[in-house]
């Protein structure tokens, strides 16, 4: 029989042994010390998302595979407000897997833009993929990545101001970086409550297409009194 | 001759809360499609919209095509081959 060697601590393996224990001589109350439960969390801020990798695989430094550690995160650049975070060391295969799950709240009164959201991260292979919104916060101009898929890739939504409705023209607004493969969905609310979606049959007589990275409206009209709001999902070619 | 009245549109929006606001800048290029018919009156609107009234006019070659009975989408298609890369191309 080969010789076994534990990777574990003594103290580990009698806290271990206590749990498995009921009634056990150690404590069989406690959650393990150390990984959130049961303990005062430990209180993380970065200032951005690669500040956020570079701490995550500092605490992976400290954790052992399969183990959970939970904690606030506040990530100044994505939304600033505290949330509770969950990361998960799921294997050491290939340069190591884990899994972030990030729930945020607001402390503030009332409803603030950026509460009650969630987002993933996931490390495969050993690097740390981007930033996944569950739930996108939906703020004007902004891209967001979700944990939505569309034909195996990534699918991102962004929604864009167009400003006012044309006049008797068409009317293009470029969104996006490059490199939009393909429009999935896409959908127009006008200040007015007009629901756009491609052909002209609407209180406005507007039209509305979409196209890699451009939306363009057109009215035979003058309807420069309405604004209107797209809502784009696409997926990328260089996912 | 036809023209695309190209230009930035500025917004601002709150990425902070009601309580503690943080009203970030933005901006959005658009494109106009205008005719010598119409130009000053899609001028005026462009000016209206854009960030310090600063619009930047281009010349193209061709009309817009005029809708093929009605395919709204062969219609838009044409509005978009020049609309879309003279947007990005501010």
């Amino acid at each position: 029989m080969a010789d076994y060697v534990s990777n574990y601590s003594g103290d580990q393996i009698d806290e271990a042994v206590g749990r498995a224990l009921p009634g056990g001589a150690l404590d069989t109350s406690k959650a393990p010390a150390g990984f959130g439960y049961g303990d005062q969390m430990e209180y993380v801020e970065v200032s951005d998302e690669a500040a956020l990798e570079a701490k995550l695989d500092e605490m992976l430094n400290d954790m052992s595979v399969r183990i959970s550690k939970q904690f606030i995160l506040v990530v100044n650049s994505i939304n600033n407000l505290n949330s509770l975070a969950n990361l998960t060391f799921t294997s050491t295969y290939a340069g190591g897997y884990a899994q972030l799950t990030v729930y945020t709240w607001n402390n503030t009164q009332g409803e603030g833009q950026a509460s009650n959201c969630t987002f993933l991260k996931q490390k495969r292979f050993g690097k740390w993929g981007k930033l996944e919104y569950v739930n996108p916060i939906m703020r004007l101009g902004v891209e967001y990545r979700t944990t939505e898929r569309h034909l195996g890739k990534p699918v991102y939504v962004r929604a864009v101001d167009c400003g006012a409705l044309p006049n008797a023209t068409s009317k293009t607004l470029a969104f996006g970086e490059s490199g939009v493969a393909e429009t999935i969905s896409f959908v127009g609310v006008t200040s007015y409550g007009v629901v756009l979606t491609g052909g002209s049959e609407n209180e406005h007589g507007c039209s509305l297409m979409v196209r890699l990275n451009g939306i363009t409206l057109k009215t035979q009209t003058n309807q420069t009194g309405f604004t209107a709001i797209v809502t784009v999902k696409y997926i990328k070619n260089t996912d | 001759m036809a023209y695309l009245l190209n230009y930035k549109m500025r917004f601002e929006r709150n990425d902070g809360t009601e309580e503690e606001p943080n009203i970030v800048e933005y901006f959005q290029n658009a494109s106009v499609f205008a005719t010598n018919a119409d130009y000053d009156k899609q001028m005026d609107f462009a000016k209206a919209e854009a960030y310090n009234g600063e619009v930047i006019v281009e010349e193209i070659a061709d009309q817009e095509p005029e809708p093929a009975g009605d395919d709204v989408w062969a219609e838009l298609d044409a509005a978009y081959q020049e609309g879309v890369n003279a947007a990005y191309d501010q």
